[in-house]
């Protein structure tokens, strides 16, 4: 019981004199409660979609031999269902437009995440038995499942509030411009390919990191006749077989475990590893950086969940950034993560090929500079 | 006409951590071949001393300067490390490397080509008598050869000038005679400088010349002989007492 107690008296005393990790103790469960709170917490909301309304009020007129049992006008249900969904629904934003091939476009380009083509005569042809059978156009991006379906359950229950009874002869003619078929877990597949890379290579690196300056062998190899910028890119070039590792197995499992298949063409397969090893890099370098302000071992690991966690809440790995709340949205555009996820999406689910200037790909491979140059700077013996 | 090459100059060095005075005022010059033995009790400045020699410490700023080999430290810090080796007081091995693997990596690491790395590595192996361990793990060595594998680690360039501190702590005695007579083989073969630390004090008797430090100041610096005649001692330990007592009084 002594020893217990000196110990535990000993490990106050160390730890109240370490301030930061009293700051962590201290701010860090709540932070993150917040985090996770804001995170969760929220809905899908305001996603925006297009409608194209061509219908009008029907007269609607129903005889039966010389009688007319039915003469009335029924005002449109096209305008009911746009009514509902503009003015009533808050998941989905309406837009009204008129031609449909442009706003298609618009979908392709991620302005929308659907347009929905309401036809001429909707009204007259569910209303009236003299209608003809009728199908509902809809260019539906899918490419997140989770707001996809979101929408479509969204224009859905407007239609069956609006068409009631009428429903019998009515389709709907869904064309995807991303992500037909697409499973949630095809949809979270490159999400992983992102946190297991990013998380490994920033984890590696900094428990390396921590042991190459714990036995002194860091003081050494700063005593060599290179320059620093060498020890760092010899991690880097490490790591990046590490990343390409462990892609290869997140691929593996996914598509024969789990049947998600994450590309078509070798140049998306291609893509796919490019994307994933400057991944491993974005974790890789901000390992270094960090490294250099820990004092201790015990500091450095401090640095994990700092870091991970908001890697993996704010991302879009696991929540749309759509649905991240705009208070702490902007710390998402920061993280060279999200632009990983969007583009491992992008390659995994739409088929996108990596062009060279594409922004995300200029944005983390500008991180990774970054990081490296200050690296160089901050990496020392003390 | 200069008589005598300097390897090392040091002059009005200076640093201090807080109020204490690492290194106070040191003035001191090692000749090419030398070896210089820097002696004195814990906390006396002797690391201080090498990682300013080495521009790993920035000194106070004032009128100080730092030659080693001719280059200006800190500015030319990067082409002595060309030419030295070094062996921190804290022995730094990989540990899942064997003996061997750390040599030749540290080889390699301070510009040797891979050929000449595999040379010395087994020349450095040979002459310090690592043979039979050289295939396990540095993690699975005892204290003193891992130690004798971070000396070798630190020598294998075959290096003009030598900063070894406290290589010999927590040896046995016969490995610390041993060690001494590898610096004298190479200070006299091939003209290596050497600048090594202890805080034994009898080593410092094996030293060509030897600095007295105490609270970051050079008390004494002397051959070992003059030393142990001016004091009317035998021994280095003795010596050091006496010289303390005269500092104090
Ligand atoms: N990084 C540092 N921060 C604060 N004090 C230090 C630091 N390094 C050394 N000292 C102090 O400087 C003095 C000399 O230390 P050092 O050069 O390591 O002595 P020696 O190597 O002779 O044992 C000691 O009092 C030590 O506590
Ligand atoms: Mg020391």
């Amino acid at each position: 019981m002594r020893l217990t107690f000196l110990i535990m008296r000993r490990l106050f005393r160390t730890l109240s004199r370490d301030h930061r990790t009293v700051g962590l103790v201290v701010v860090g469960p709540p932070l993150f409660m917040v985090m996770f709170g804001i995170a969760f917490g929220g809905e899908i909301e305001h996603v925006p979609i297009a409608i194209i309304n061509n219908d009008s009020d029907a007269r609607v007129v129903i005889p039966y031999g010389n009688f007319t049992v039915f003469n009335e006008t029924v005002s449109s249900l096209g305008d009911s269902i746009t009514n509902t969904l503009d003015l009533d629904d808050p998941r989905v934003d309406v837009t009204h437009l008129t031609d449909y091939e442009s706003a298609k476009k618009d979908v392709d380009n991620k302005k929308y995440a659907c347009v929905v083509l309401i036809p001429v005569n909707f009204t007259y042809n569910l209303v009236s038995p003299l209608g003809s059978n009728i199908s509902l156009e809809i260019y539906f991006d899918n490419s997140n499942p989770q707001v996809g379906g979101v929408v479509i359950q969204a224009i859905q229950e407007s239609f069956q509030q609006a068409t009631g009874e009428f429903r019998a002869n009515l389709g709907f003619d869904v064309t995807y411009a991303y992500g037909e078929g697409i499973s949630t877990l095809d949809f979270f597949t490159p999400g992983m390919i992102v946190y297991g890379v990013f998380f490994f290579s920033f984890m590696l690196v900094i428990m390396t990191l921590i042991e190459e300056r714990r036995s002194g062998t860091l003081s050494l190899l700063l005593q060599c006749p290179y320059d620093k910028i060498e020890i760092i890119l010899g991690y880097l070039a490490a790591f990046s077989i590490v990343s390409t590792i462990q892609t290869t197995l997140i691929i593996l499992i996914a598509g024969l475990v789990f049947q998600v298949s994450l590309g078509v063409t070798i140049a998306n397969y291609i893509s796919l590893y490019i994307a994933a090893i400057i991944v491993g890099w974005t974790g890789l370098v901000l390992a270094i950086f960090l490294s250099a302000f820990a004092r201790s071992e015990f500091q450095a690991v401090q640095f994990i969940p700092i870091t991970i966690i908001p890697v993996l809440l704010l991302s879009g790995i696991v929540i749309p950034l759509s649905q991240i709340p705009e208070i702490i949205r902007w710390v998402s555009y920061l993280l060279p993560t999200t632009y990983s996820v969007n583009l491992l999406r992008q390659i995994a689910i739409e088929g996108y090929v990596l062009e060279p200037l594409n922004f995300g790909l200029l944005f983390q491979i500008g991180f990774v500079l970054m990081l490296v140059v200050a690296s160089r700077l901050t990496l020392k013996e003390n | 006409m200069q008589l005598l090459k300097y390897d090392v100059e040091l002059r009005n060095l200076n640093k201090k951590f807080g109020s204490i005075n690492a290194v106070d005022n040191l003035d001191l010059k090692i000749k090419q071949g030398e070896i210089f033995c820097l002696v004195g009790p814990n906390a006396a400045g002797k690391t201080t001393t090498i990682k300013l020699i080495l521009g790993i410490l920035k000194p106070e700023k004032g009128d100080s300067s730092i030659r080693v080999k001719g280059y200006d430290i800190p500015a030319e810090k990067n082409k002595l490390r060309k030419l030295m080796g070094y062996l921190p007081q804290r022995k730094a091995l990989y540990d899942m490397l064997t003996a061997r693997e750390n040599i030749e990596f540290f080889a390699k690491a301070k510009g040797l080509s891979n050929s000449d790395a595999k040379i010395n590595t087994s020349s450095m192996i040979k002459r310090l008598s690592l043979t039979e361990h050289q295939q396990k793990l540095a993690v699975h060595l005892s204290g003193g050869t891992q130690q004798r594998t971070a000396l070798a680690s630190a020598m294998v360039n075959n290096p003009q000038i030598a900063f070894l501190d406290e290589p010999t702590v927590g040896l046995d005695p016969v490995l610390r005679r041993e060690f001494w007579e590898y610096f004298k083989q190479i200070a006299r073969s091939q003209n290596t400088t050497i600048l090594v630390t202890t805080h034994y004090l009898n080593e410092a008797e094996w030293a060509d010349r030897v600095g007295v430090m105490r609270d970051g100041k050079l008390i004494a610096i002397e051959t070992p002989q003059n030393l142990m005649e001016q004091t009317n001692q035998h021994n280095m330990e003795n010596m050091f007492f006496e010289l303390i007592k005269g500092e104090t009084q």
